[in-house]
């Protein structure tokens, strides 16, 4: 078997404090999620705010803890880890944050800020040692070593970032969450770090989840994506055929959004109305149901399940099931 | 060479003008304090009743009060008193309320209790608290300091607590976790060092109210006993003469306004230096 990662009908229930008409509630930020990540493979995890994938990622490295559901991580059930385990796996998983403007702590210079996993996880190395493995992982992740000293203050997002992904890397993880790791840069500095992104997967061998909250920076990453919408998986299923055939109405609503121009044909576009509704109260049936355009009366009645339409592509949609 | 080891060689940090100017006004300070024996020509608690009210001239620089004492080698002497437990209570306030802090803020088990014992003693002011305190402890200097240090911790918790509340859910916290760091790693190397400003500011203002706070005791009968002088029973037996004889207030009015001048200024620069956003 070649996954790395398998999660099964994985759940996280926020409960909302207080009284008033949402007190006592449950946000169901991930309701029901399985899916798997295989061996050195980048799968994309696309979705709206508050669809619930950063929620995803954190509760998979057991930031957050999930409620109900298996994690699988190299046969290990990560779900039941005590204390002292989840912290040896920590070496093995390692998360790469949205905002590299405040995931650095602003009192440690950059070289403290990518010592510190050695520190705790290799307490027998040396302190020469570290500064050596420190040295090497800013290297590759294009930083130069005078740089060490410096804090984060004095870096452009761009650089931060980088440090960001040096302190995931130093640990030599096999699997790395990238939550939405360019979207509070520049676009011109998006690329930059995508590259280095995809560079440093190929050079280390690495396994991602690429969190995103548009489809078109997954395109470039990803071997297979996954489309979140409320806490559920839309649809899932190599790049190739969700970009190329897109099954369920909100991946190819959230297709037709991007990048327009570049087609030839401008066919009709289908603008998604209004927002996406509150995790407390998700709509009966399908999920989507309230924004979908080619909804039909049992989509409010029924959920439908991820089903498959092909061996590479699962779909999430009564149209394609019947 | 830095290039080589990596690691920044520890460097006296360049001190900023607040550090020198408030440090080197306290050191005087202090100083005077420490050698009043030495500064002072007459016996602060021996008056003579003919020199009684005495503005300032030449054989009492700054007055004597209403026994005829002298006025300087009374406020060099009241000095000590007042240093000694303003800087003692500022340091277990700051030790004791830093610690409840820290825990209040992150656990919130800790918080559920800790914070209602916290919520109960702020219900009292500070003074009514203080002299009950002391009824119970008796009177001494160590029970005086230790009475001020219960008053000021739940200030210092509080600040402390709202600031721990404010930066631990920061994404570096959570990336602190994320690299598998203990939550005492956590308190100690992340959160604490970025909640060193509210904390120094506290400080400096628990130092001017537990001198104040001396003298209100001192005034009550609790705090230092008369003859022996404290800036604060020498303030407050001042104030009948506050018409006639101002000096007899102003003068350790003055050195308790220098004072905590003195530290609020070393406080900001301390702060500045902390920062690396603002160190140079």
């Amino acid at each position: 078997m070649n996954e790395l990662l398998e999660v099964k009908n994985l759940k996280k229930y926020f409960k909302i404090r207080g009284k008033g008409q949402a007190g006592g509630r449950y946000v169901k930020a991930v309701d029901g999620i399985s899916l798997s990540v295989a061996r050195e493979e980048t799968l994309g995890l696309v979705g709206e705010s508050g669809s619930g994938k950063s929620t995803l990622g954190r509760t998979l490295l057991r930031l957050i803890e999930p409620d109900e559901g298996e994690i699988l991580y190299d046969g290990r059930e990560v779900h039941t880890l005590g204390k002292r385990d989840l912290q040896k796996l920590r070496r093995e998983m390692q998360i790469i944050f949205q905002d590299p403007y405040s995931s650095l702590d602003p009192r440690m210079t950059v070289g403290q800020i990518v010592e510190e996993p050695l520190i705790i996880h290799e307490p027998e190395c040396k302190r020469t040692q570290r500064t050596e493995r420190v040295r090497e992982i800013l290297q590759l992740v294009g930083l130069n070593e005078e740089q060490m000293n410096r804090y984060p203050h004095e870096f452009s997002g761009g650089q931060r970032q980088r440090v960001g992904i040096a302190r995931a890397l130093i640990l030599n993880p096999k699997f790395i969450v990238c939550d939405e790791p360019v979207s509070a840069l520049d676009v011109s500095v998006q690329s930059q770090i995508i590259n280095l992104v995809c560079e440093l997967q190929e050079r280390l061998g690495l396994t991602y989840l690429f969190i995103a909250h548009g489809l078109n920076v997954v395109k470039y990453v990803s071997d297979r994506v996954a489309v979140m919408y409320l806490g559920k998986i839309m649809e899932i299923g190599d790049a190739a055929s969700v970009y190329t055939a897109p099954a369920h109405p909100y991946t190819q609503a959230l297709m037709q959004s991007i990048a327009v121009h570049t087609r030839r044909e401008q066919t009709k576009r289908v603008v998604l109305g209004g927002e996406i509704p509150s995790p407390t109260n998700p709509p009966a049936g399908c999920r989507f149901c309230t924004r979908c355009p080619q909804a039909m009366p049992i989509c409010r009645e029924y959920e439908p399940k991820l089903m498959p339409i092909s061996s590479s592509q699962a779909v999430a949609c009564h149209r394609c099931s019947v | 060479m830095d290039g080589k080891t990596g690691r920044k060689k520890w460097k006296m940090p360049e001190l900023n003008g607040g550090i020198i100017v408030g440090g080197l006004l306290l050191l005087i300070m202090i100083l005077l304090s420490v050698l009043a024996p030495l500064l002072a020509s007459y016996d602060p608690n021996m008056g003579e009743i003919r020199e009684m009210l005495k503005g300032p001239c030449s054989g009492h620089i700054l007055g004597t009060d209403n026994y005829g004492r002298d006025i300087l080698s009374r406020v060099l002497y009241g000095g000590r008193v007042s240093y000694k437990v303003g800087i003692t209570t500022v340091g277990m306030t700051v030790i004791f309320g830093t610690l409840v802090g820290l825990l209040a803020g992150y656990y919130w088990k800790i918080d559920a209790v800790v914070m209602r014992i916290v919520d109960g003693l702020t219900a009292f002011p500070a003074i009514v608290l203080a002299m009950s305190l002391m009824a119970v402890f008796g009177q001494s200097d160590s029970n005086l300091i230790l009475a001020l240090t219960i008053v000021y911790i739940p200030g210092m918790t509080r600040v402390i607590r709202s600031s721990v509340m404010s930066v631990k859910h920061a994404e570096y916290v959570e990336a602190a976790r994320a690299i598998g760091s203990s939550s005492p790693r956590i308190l100690l190397r992340h959160i604490l060092p970025n909640i060193i400003s509210p904390l120094i500011v506290q400080a400096t203002l628990v130092f001017g109210y537990a001198v104040l706070a001396e003298a209100g005791l001192s005034y009550l009968g609790m705090g230092t006993q008369p003859p022996t002088p404290s800036w604060g029973n020498m303030l407050n037996e001042g104030r009948n003469f506050m018409v006639s004889a101002p000096w007899l207030t102003v003068v350790p009015g003055v050195f308790i306004f220098l004072t905590v001048l003195a530290l609020n200024i070393m406080g900001d620069g301390l702060r500045d230096l902390l920062d690396p956003k603002t160190r140079k």
